[in-house]
């Protein structure tokens, strides 16, 4: 086996595998496709760029108006819609395009701590990953404007919530993934997708809508459920 | 007398309630070429996962040139190449750029793997169109370029599932060509295929798989006098089994031998309607 080093190295792994990444996405630009997905990506790109520094700024903005006016415990509230965006989105997302299995690198001679470093570091690259980090770092300045004592509590307590967020993503597609590099379960899970974004709708019309109180404080106050 | 180069110890594999594959117990010795057969769902491609370290036993063990899978993955991997069922290419790759990165993931060196890649394509006669997506590629390109991939680290151990199916003569002649290579090298082959002829023709040792048990191994020559005989001992006491005895002078083929362990001829007045 000459020209065979002792032991694949980590690194040249991992820049095997981003150089493929990056040749798999430059030869998609050959066919009209490609060219057309390339428009769609960029047009995409832009709206998530709106809603992640978007969403970080009234997510900072939110957290400042609760800390000076005492509300810390409501800061969960969009934690949870973080934490639900962040564990739901990729799956959803994934239910609409087709997208690389990691599972394929299996059959290489990968250690379990670079296999799970790539699956790690894909997932960080993540549209969920990018805009959930910056609506928390987004909080974590809001926080730190308020009241500077909290902010490295803040910040601490947040990057391990984005840590966590990260790792269950992982670990969710870790169990779907198989599953959904197929068509038909992609499909089947776009529907199901579809459905529920239509009868959330539905639901909404039928709630009725609290009265909002006066003032900007006051409208926050009238939170359904708090 | 050298290690085997494949050893299985009561290996299992279940899937819920079914048993896919059941106690089999395999020994390939180094340097040979030994075919594994079986019907349709038998259980040779989960035998041929569990062995490449893509599926794990629910029981058992299996040693890889003397290395415990389950303990040496990395190690074990290192050292073979695989030939997955459905290939597992990367379609918006170029044959070039595909063998390039298995060779980097292999651990070779960018020269060394850019060399090798250009050496297999142009063995493989796959230099035609250099930049033709795999995609594009006919299934006998893809084949051939599947099995260039398996090789390029120079693997001990070869695993094939199914590396000849829908590939015409010529690229057929091509991988038996390049199987023949790694033999005379010393490389161990481990093949399955529906096509008995090749595997009459390539493979010095054959094991059977059906419904998930191992029903026989050996030589030719062993799984022939073993068939031969049970047939001769049928015929002696009766029973209409002598119809698969070949007329003197005549060796049963592969084919015989596979259908008579198997038991896989169905009636043909079955289907009538036929005419």
């Amino acid at each position: 086996m000459a020209g065979l080093n002792s032991s694949p190295g980590m690194r040249s792994q991992f820049a095997a595998i981003a150089r493929v990444r990056w040749q798999l996405w430059l030869n998609g630009l050959r066919t009209v496709s490609g060219r057309l997905e390339l428009v769609a990506r960029g047009l995409i790109f832009l709206g998530f760029s709106a809603a992640g520094f978007g969403g970080s700024f009234a997510l900072g903005a939110l957290s400042w108006l609760w800390i000076t006016h005492d509300r810390l415990s409501w800061l969960a509230i969009p934690l949870w819609f973080v934490f639900l965006f962040w564990q739901l989105f990729p799956v959803m997302a994934s239910a609409l395009t087709e997208s690389a299995d990691s599972s394929s690198l299996l059959r290489f001679p990968l250690s379990f701590p670079s296999y799970f470093m790539v699956r790690l570091v894909f997932g960080a690259l993540e549209p969920s990953t990018l805009m959930g980090s910056l609506w928390l770092l987004g909080m974590a300045v809001g926080i730190g404007i308020a009241d500077s004592r909290y902010f490295l509590w803040a910040a601490a307590v947040l990057a391990v919530f984005a840590i966590f967020n990260i790792l269950l993503a992982r670990m969710i597609f870790a169990w779907v993934g198989r599953w959904l590099a197929q068509r038909r379960s992609r499909e089947i899970l776009g529907v199901v997708f579809f459905f529920l974004l239509i009868g959330l709708n539905c639901f909404r019309h039928r709630v009725p809508v609290p009265r909002p109180a006066t003032g900007s404080f006051g409208r926050a106050r009238a939170f359904p459920g708090i | 007398m050298d290690a085997p180069a494949i050893v299985t110890e009561h290996l299992s594999r279940r899937f819920g309630q079914l048993i896919a594959v059941q106690d089999v117990n395999l020994q390939v010795a180094p340097g040979q070429f030994f075919g594994f057969l079986g019907p349709n769902g038998a259980g040779k491609s989960t035998t041929i996962k569990m062995l490449t370290g893509l599926l794990a036993p629910s029981d058992g063990r299996i040693q890889v040139l003397g290395l415990d899978l389950t303990r040496n993955p990395v190690e074990v991997k290192r050292q073979i190449g695989v030939v997955p069922e459905g290939m597992a290419l990367f379609g918006r790759l170029t044959g070039m750029e595909y063998l390039n990165f298995v060779g980097r993931m292999y651990g070779l060196d960018r020269e060394t793997a850019a060399k090798r890649a250009a050496e297999l394509l142009d063995f493989m006669q796959l230099t035609d169109q250099p930049k033709a997506l795999v995609t594009d590629y006919s299934h006998g390109m893809q084949k051939k370029l599947a099995l260039a991939a398996a090789v390029i680290h120079g693997p001990k151990v070869l695993f094939l599932d199914e590396p000849f199916e829908g590939v015409d003569a010529i690229a057929s002649g091509t991988l038996k060509a390049m199987l023949q290579r790694m033999i005379a090298r010393g490389a161990t082959i481990f093949l399955t295929s529906h096509v008995l002829e090749i595997v009459e023709r390539l493979c010095s040792h054959v094991a059977i798989i059906h419904q998930g048990r191992l029903v026989a191994q050996g030589s030719l020559e062993e799984l022939r006098a073993g068939v031969e005989s049970q047939a001769a001992a049928a015929f002696a006491a009766g029973g209409a089994a002598g119809a698969a005895l070949p007329a003197p002078g005549e060796k049963l083929t592969l084919e015989q031998i596979f259908l008579r362990i198997v038991g896989g001829t169905r009636p043909a007045e079955e289907l009538s309607w036929l005419g």
